[in-house]
Order: structure tokens, then sequence, then C-alpha cells
């Protein structure tokens, strides 16, 4: 009988499905965790067996990782000297006349007068008194006390400078100055204009290059504004300046240029 | 350690940490709100002053306030001047008046940047006569000068928590 029992489930596989499936159903489970612990137990273990390959992994990524460290710093130097170097270029394009000395702004004096900063370059790097400073952009301000090597620079936007200048369109001449009202907001002030002076907003003014301090045709900024002096004899306007002068990083110093130190006519 | 040795070694960690304030209200854009940032030096000499007596506190805002005219606009000894009788005053102050605390540190700061700020707008705003100048006052000037006197408490706690790791010795202005 029994041999016929197995013929037939051999032939009709009908008990084989039901076997497996309650086997399956019962085993698996354990299967399952036991599987789990082994595995764990396995890497447990394999942790112990393999603690030196692991440490030494781990020290030559720690070491790939200080390179990797290293080379974001070298990839930001070299972004930065970049940025530099293409500025420089920038200008030097515009002004074949110029020599120009890129500097970085190195102090902001939390009670200095009118936004005047530090900058990282001096005597030793060929600069003085009134050297012209700019950034791609425009002007920015000069040179007023040069040390050995740093130097204190006067933004445009500080009532102690004064620049000749004119707008490009109409060729108006007046002179640029800040105010205190105005430097905190980054904005300067073109004064003795004539009263009826054709200038809006927008309008470009650049340095007229009169006193041989400023390089002649240096983009200063647009109006933004243009009023009437309290004592109603002249018109002054409200200047953007081109360059962020408030929050400026990096600048170019001019340490020559054609016509600097000689008094010229007006534009 | 012989107090000598001592001595020499708060120097030049005090002279270091002097360096490093002095480093970091200059620079640019750090501890700004709103364009304003806190005149670091001005509080650590005070606390200097009031920490080892009048002799030390003299040549701590002498220094303290060489180094600030060196890196500002100011005439060379305005703020050295200044800063080493306000030092000199401070810690009389508190030898024979004030208890040495938190709160009478933030009021001499006050009193010290109320004088210093009157003199440094007086010579170098007010007289050459620039156009609406006490905007300077009002949007320059006063934000730092109450921001500095915020932040004096901090300033004295850090420094009167290093001091306190040196044994005390007497006759520091010796």
């Amino acid at each position: 009988m029994l041999v016929g029992f197995m013929m037939f489930a051999a032939s009709s596989g009908v008990f084989e499905n039901v076997s497996s499936g309650f086997l399956g159903a019962v085993v698996s489970p354990f299967q399952t965790a036991s599987s789990f612990l082994s595995g764990q137990a396995g890497a447990f273990i394999d942790r112990f067996a393999r603690a030196g390959e692991i440490e030494k992994e781990n020290r030559e990524l720690k070491e790939q990782n200080a390179e990797l460290m290293n080379q974001m710093v070298e990839y930001h130097d070299l972004l930065e000297q970049n940025e530099q170097l293409k500025k420089m270029l920038e200008i030097k394009e515009l002004h074949s006349d110029f020599d120009p000395e890129i500097a970085s702004v190195i102090s902001r004096d939390p009670n200095e007068m009118f936004g005047s900063f530090t900058i990282n370059k001096g005597n030793l790097h060929g600069i003085k008194n009134n050297d012209p400073v700019i950034t791609a952009a425009g002007l920015v301000g000069k040179v007023i006390d040069v040390g050995l090597i740093s130097a204190k620079v006067v933004p445009i936007t500080s009532p102690e400078l004064k620049v000749s200048c004119y707008e490009v369109r109409d060729r108006s001449v007046g002179v640029l100055t800040g105010d205190a009202s105005l430097y905190r907001q980054g904005l300067s002030k073109m004064e003795h204009l004539d009263r009826e002076v054709d200038i809006s907003k927008g309008n470009i003014i650049v340095t007229a290059g009169i006193s041989g301090i400023f390089p002649q045709g240096l983009v200063i900024g647009t109006v933004e504004e243009v009023k009437i002096e309290n004592h109603g004899m002249s018109a002054y306007a409200i200047i953007k300046p081109a360059a962020d002068v408030n929050s400026v990083k990096e600048v170019v110093v001019i340490k020559k240029f054609l016509g600097q130190g000689e008094d010229s006519v007006s534009p | 350690m012989k107090p000598s040795k001592l001595r020499i070694l708060w120097h030049i960690l005090f002279l270091f940490l002097m360096l490093a304030a002095h480093t970091l209200q200059n620079t640019p854009g750090l501890f700004s709100i709103n364009g304003a940032r806190p005149a670091l030096i001005v509080p650590f000499v005070l606390v200097v002053a009031v920490l080892k007596g009048e002799g030390v506190g003299a040549v701590y805002g002498a220094v303290g306030g060489l180094l600030w005219d060196l890196s500002s606009r100011r005439l060379p000894g305005f703020s050295a001047l200044i800063l080493m009788v306000c030092c000199v005053a401070a810690a009389l102050l508190t030898i024979y008046f004030l208890r040495v605390i938190w709160f009478n540190i933030t009021l001499l700061t006050a009193a010290v940047l109320f004088i210093f700020c009157s003199l440094d707008y007086l010579f170098f705003y007010a007289i050459w006569g620039y156009n609406d100048i006490h905007i300077v006052l009002l949007q320059e000037i006063i934000p730092m000068a109450v921001y500095t006197v915020m932040v004096s408490p901090v300033v004295y706690f850090l420094l009167n928590k290093i001091n306190g790791k040196f044994p005390v010795t007497d006759n520091w202005s010796g």
C-alpha cells in the first residue's frame, strides 16, 4: 500500500506541493532568523578577523579625505587667483597704460571714518599715496596712507574725497564727493552741476582726469536722481557707484597710468 | 612656577589675546549687525585694568589704543591716550568704590565709550563742517558703542576665566 501511495504521489505531485508549502510556512521564519543571526555573527566575527585590514582601509580613507580637503582648498585658491587674473586682464585690455596691482581688503575698522579700509599691499609693492583704487566695475577710491605692506584707502563715498568727473552723454562736468547722509547706502554725490543740467537716472559718470590723480574715462557709476541744491544756484546728482564700495573684497591699485601727476584741461 | 615667570606668561598670553581681539574687531564683516561692529579692544583693556590694577591697565590701555590708532585713520596716540587715562580711572574706581562684577564692567565700558565717542566725533567729524554729519553719530558711532557695551560682559567673563587659571601673584604693576 505504501509503495502504491509513493507511486501515486510521485506521479500526481499533489503531496509534494502540500508538504513543501507546509514546511516552507513553518521553516521559513526560522530560516530567515537563522540567516540573519548567521549574517550578523559572520559580520561580527569578520570584523575581528579583518580588523587589521579595516584599520588600514580607514587610515587610507582618512588620508584620502585629508588630501581631498587640501585639493579643495587649493582649488578655491586657484579659483580666486583665476578670478583676480581675469579682472586684471579685463582692466589691462581696457586700459593698456595701467600698471595694476591686485590687493585684498584686510581690515575695516568698526569706527572707521566714512567706510575707509585697509588693503594688503604697500610701499614694498610700489604703491604710493593718491594711487587710484578700482575694480573691474569702476572707481573705488584712492590710497591715502601707505605702510610697508599695507595701505589705507578712502572710498568715493567719503566727503573727504573729491573727484572731477563728467557725464558721458552731454559732458556735464561736476565734482564727485561723499555725503554723510548717503555713504551708508553706498551712494555719492556729484556737485556743482548747472541748474538746467540735462542728465537723468541711469546716465553714466566717468572720471575727468583733470587733476592727474585719476585716469580719464574711468567709470564711477550711474545717476540715481538729480536735485537742486538748497541755495538754489546749482544742482547735484546722487550717484550709485559701479563698484560696491562698502563691501568690496578685492581691488586693483593703479600704480602708473598715462597722464599721472599731470594737470590737464577739462574733458 | 615662579611668580615672575607666571607674570611673563600672563603678559604673553594677554598680549596675544589683545592682538586677537584687535584682529577680530577689524575683520571685514565679522560680528556685523546691520553694519555695526563692536570695538572689542575697549572692553578688553578695561577688563585687564580692573583685574590687574592701574599700572598694568595703563600699559594695556596705551598699547591697545595705539593698535587701534594704527589700524584706523585717527591721529596716532589719540585712542591710546584716552584709553590709558580711562583704564587708570577704571582700575582706581574698582579698587576704591566698585566691585569687580559684570554689571560694573558694562557700566564702565559705557562710560569710557561715551567719552571716547564724544571726543572722536568732535575731533574727526564735527569740527570739519561736513553736511549732515550728525547722521554719522546716529547711524555709525552710537550703534558701534551700544554693540560694544552689549558684548563687554562676554569679554569680562572670558578674560576673568582665563585670568582665574593663573595663581594670584602680588605686585602686578611692579
